[in-house]
């Protein structure tokens, strides 16, 4: 077989057009919030974007390692789609120069780096964890990370391209993913922590990793799913994929989002029931301030709505119903996201400058800049190989697999 | 290259697996299939056996005399404490209600997820689950202190005008155990039909004959038969998945509502639910061993079964891990002293012995499974999964006690220990559970016949020209 490489065509084309339109509308608005918002705005603005397709690129890279794990068969012809929108790993730390950066101004978004921090007994008890060099550490041991999982296990999914009578590169990946699961399982966790839990310093929650990984990974299925749509009805890839891999998707997707309303259901619940101050201090501040409708909007977006959707079988074969799916689902992961990090940061805002401000227009700008910077850095892997695992040794099983 | 040439190449080299392993030695036939395992209900009762199910009988029956005195002479012969409300027989509970989840996981999850492997061991597995929740309301009725009063914990109408407190934890419990045991039973059943209509075609005996025939309610194994089946299973997978998770979500919930230091803490509903599936999932290993051994089953619950199952433990046992870590870490992070000392106190306390037995049982002995040398050895995988079967328990009488026995004031410090009453009825539970066991082997399929059948290699249809099936 022969590789498959999309990069001329008319939709990679599109992708990138639409990825450069993107970058620039994002950059004006970030500049127009910078400029009217103040900085603390500016800056949550970035993170959401930043964090929002920095946590789906490195969850791409989850769902490789967990394929590979698996030696699941029914996903080889849409992993190399997985593998190719990880193409931010490189320069999350580039990325996430800006967020140092505003570590060491006066208008921080993270309270423990303000000055005042040594003012606060817990935030004084916790300068063992949350402090600027700490953190920037840490930040760099997960860039270095990631991108050792990218240069692994896309490096031999691409390997396996060339030679498919030779699988030594899927062995490789197949005898060493589970540490990589391992090494994701971990850094996500605890860069969650440090970019959005410690956005409320006071607060934490056992529960954090599990729950922002719920989000992430029903986030990155929807993406798979809408590209692989995408290319589906641009007629590339027929040959390789097939309503099988729809379905799965479909339910992946349907299950994930019912996963991720058990852990965000189980965190509050335990969190309302329990009522100790300084746990509830989190939802509480949440539940006011005009934060509450988007808690609403979570419930029927993240939840109720993807579940009614997605629910039946025979609309998980059907493409438009799963674009609805995969949208309301992205929709709902950036307010989950949005909610999360607004809030807190408004706070801040009114501490620092005595300015409050609650959601707007200017939360999506951070989102479509980097919006676009995924787009056009998939486009670039696009460019670069095949469009399917071309070498490997499932990839019949999965073309032909009937469930 | 063609995919079938391809194929061939990687099976012609000795030293390289299959990329797909055969999950059923021998090439049966579907005759052998339903011979072989319909043998072991028409084969005569050994004296063995009837030894064996006269050990664990007794002990079902000591447990049963325990259980009597406790009920006779109130709950005050155990060794519970002011501090110490919770001892043995709620760790007992959690722990069986653990061990009854590897079953539906295997029937639902693995189902759903199509993962052919499971035939060989599902029917087993869910007879457990059954088995371990009867053993687990046991003892959580007997920890009510007056267990004929136990309809109480229903809530209907009565003249007097007594009402459950819906907001009580220990409520969402009776709910929870109760759907999740009758809907496992009926999965159980529901996925048992085919089989007894097989056995009642194939034994001899007329007594037997009426049995299976009553039981698998007129099976004719019709198209049409095998249509409704199929769904009904499949629905019966997507009712059971959610209940994998709810149930012991439901446990934990137990402590994490109270505001316990040790108890409280986000992360418990996933964290039990990992932990049960771990500690199910090494019970049905520990069983299936000697199962296979004893019924000589090594054709259908093959190496490779047994491979998977112990990856599964693998990586439970280190989402256990991440749990421990996770609440050590947050104990720290949180900065509340209360937090931090618990966890301190577990670690080092009174009870340290029964935490570092935690440690190294659920968390270090699986991380051997990393060999695939190990993760074939049959005697290394039944003395590991006895050690996380002992070490799940330890995890919930670390929770329970060690969050109990320090009480906010040290005037009301105390330590715990079970008197004999409480071990004879943990020792009861297990009679019961064997027992049952035991009964299920010999009278029941212990393997899904229908379902092996349909993963032999040419059984499943295949597109165009890849007529030569791949396992």
């Amino acid at each position: 077989m022969t590789s498959v490489n999309l990069g001329s065509t008319p939709l990679i084309a599109k992708m990138q057009k639409v990825g450069f339109a993107l970058i620039v509308l994002g950059a004006l608005g970030l500049a127009a919030v910078f400029i009217t918002g103040g900085q603390e705005r500016f800056f949550a603005d970035y993170l959401l974007g930043f964090w929002f397709f920095t946590g789906i690129s490195v969850t791409m890279l989850f769902f490789s390692a967990l394929q590979y794990l698996t030696r699941a068969g029914w996903s080889v012809s849409v992993r190399r789609t997985a593998e190719n929108f990880t193409g931010m790993v490189p320069y999350v730390a580039l990325f996430a120069a800006p967020i140092i950066y505003n570590l060491f101004s006066h208008h921080s978004i993270y309270e423990w780096s303000h000055e005042s921090a040594a003012t606060d007994h817990l935030l004084v008890a916790k300068s063992g964890y949350l402090n600027t060099t700490f953190f920037i550490v840490r930040i760099g041991i997960y860039c270095l990370l990631w991108f050792g999982m990218l240069r692994f296990l896309v490096g031999n999914s691409v390997k396996q391209d060339s030679n498919a009578s030779d699988i030594t590169p899927t062995r490789k990946n197949w005898k060493r993913a589970a540490p990589w699961v391992i090494v994701y399982a971990l850094s996500i966790t605890f860069c969650s922590f440090d970019l959005l839990m410690s956005l409320e310093p006071h607060w934490f929650s056992t529960m954090w990793g599990v729950y922002t990984f719920a989000g992430h990974f029903v986030a990155s299925i929807s993406v798979l799913a809408l590209m692989t749509i995408w290319l589906y009805k641009a007629g590339l890839l027929r040959q390789y994929i097939t309503s099988e891999q729809f379905h799965d998707l479909g339910k992946l997707m349907f299950a994930f989002s019912s996963f991720w309303a058990y852990i965000a259901f189980s965190q509050y619940f335990i969190i309302w029931y329990a009522n100790l101050p300084e746990e509830t201090i989190y939802f509480e501040f949440r539940m006011h301030n005009q934060w509450e409708i988007w808690g609403y909007i979570l419930i029927v977006s993240h939840f109720v709505a993807p579940f009614i959707v997605l629910l039946r079988q025979d609309v998980k074969r059907k493409m438009n119903f799963l674009i609805a799916g995969a949208v309301i689902v992205l929709f709902s992961h950036f307010v989950d996201l949005a909610w999360i990090i607004i809030p807190a940061v408004s706070k801040v805002a009114a501490a620092n400058s005595g300015e409050q401000f609650t959601m707007g227009w200017q939360e999506l700008t951070g989102w479509l800049f980097f919006a676009g910077v995924f787009l056009l850095l998939a486009v670039q892997n696009y460019k670069k190989r095949s469009a399917v695992p071309i070498g490997d040794p499932l990839l019949q099983e999965s073309v032909h697999y009937n469930s | 290259m063609t995919e079938v040439q391809e194929q061939q190449k990687l099976h012609a080299d000795p030293h390289d697996e299959p990329v797909r392993e055969a999950l059923v030695l021998g090439s049966p036939t579907l005759r052998d299939v339903t011979a072989r395992i319909a043998s072991i209900v028409e084969s005569k009762i050994t004296a063995k056996y009837l030894l064996t199910l006269m050990v664990t009988a007794s002990m079902a029956g000591w447990g049963l005399v325990a259980l009597g005195y406790t009920i006779f002479v109130g709950i005050g012969v155990w060794g519970l404490n002011n501090p110490v409300g919770w001892g043995w027989d709620i760790t007992n509970f959690v722990f069986w209600i653990g061990i009854g989840h590897a079953g539906t996981l295997i029937s639902a999850i693995l189902y759903l997820f199509r993962q052919k492997w499971r035939t060989a061991i599902n029917r087993s597995a869910e007879a457990m689950t059954i088995f371990a929740v009867l053993c687990a309301m046991t003892m959580v009725l007997s920890h009510t202190g007056r267990p004929w009063l136990f309809y109480w914990l229903l809530p209907y109408p009565n003249q007097m005008q007594m009402w459950v407190n819906f907001r009580s934890p220990l409520m969402w419990d009776v709910f929870a155990v109760n759907t999740y045991f009758t809907v496992s039973l009926m999965f159980w059943f529901i996925g048992l039909i085919p089989d007894l209509a097989t056995l009642r075609n194939y034994v001899k005996s007329k007594i037997a004959k009426t049995v299976y025939g009553i039981l698998s309610l007129g099976w004719t194994g019709s198209n049409r038969s095998w249509h409704h089946y199929e769904i009904a299973y499949m629905i019966l997978a997507g009712i059971s998945t959610p209940l994998v998770l709810s149930v012991h979500s439901v446990v934990s919930m137990d402590f994490t509502v109270g505001i316990m230091p040790g108890w409280h803490t986000t992360i418990f509903p996933p964290y039990f639910v990992a932990g049960a599936i771990f500690s199910g999932f090494a019970m049905v290993m520990t069983l299936l061993l000697i199962v296979r051994e004893v019924l000589d089953l090594k054709q259908f619950i093959t190496l490779k079964h047994l491979d998977n199952m112990n990856r599964i433990m693998l990586a439970t046992g280190m989402m256990v891990g991440y749990a421990y870590s996770m609440e050590m870490f947050i104990a720290w992070y949180s900065g509340n002293p209360w937090e931090k000392w618990v966890f301190i106190n577990r670690a080092f306390g009174d009870y340290a012995w029964a935490y570092w037995t935690m440690v190294t049982c659920n968390v270090v002995s699986p991380q051997v499974f990393w060999f695939k040398k190990i993760r074939r050895s049959i005697p290394v995988m039944f003395v590991i999964s006895i050690f996380i079967n002992i070490g799940m328990w330890f995890e919930r009488f670390t929770i329970i006690a060690t969050s109990l026995h320090h009480d906010f004031l040290p005037a009301s410090w105390g330590y715990y220990s079970p008197t004999w009453v409480e071990i004879s009825i943990f020792v009861g539970t297990f009679g019961i559970f064997l027992t049952l066991f035991l009964l299920f082997a010999k009278f029941v399929p212990v393997i899904a016949i229908s379902e092996v059948k349909g993963i032999l290699p040419g059984s499943q249809p295949k597109h165009g020209s890849h007529t030569e099936g791949h396992a």
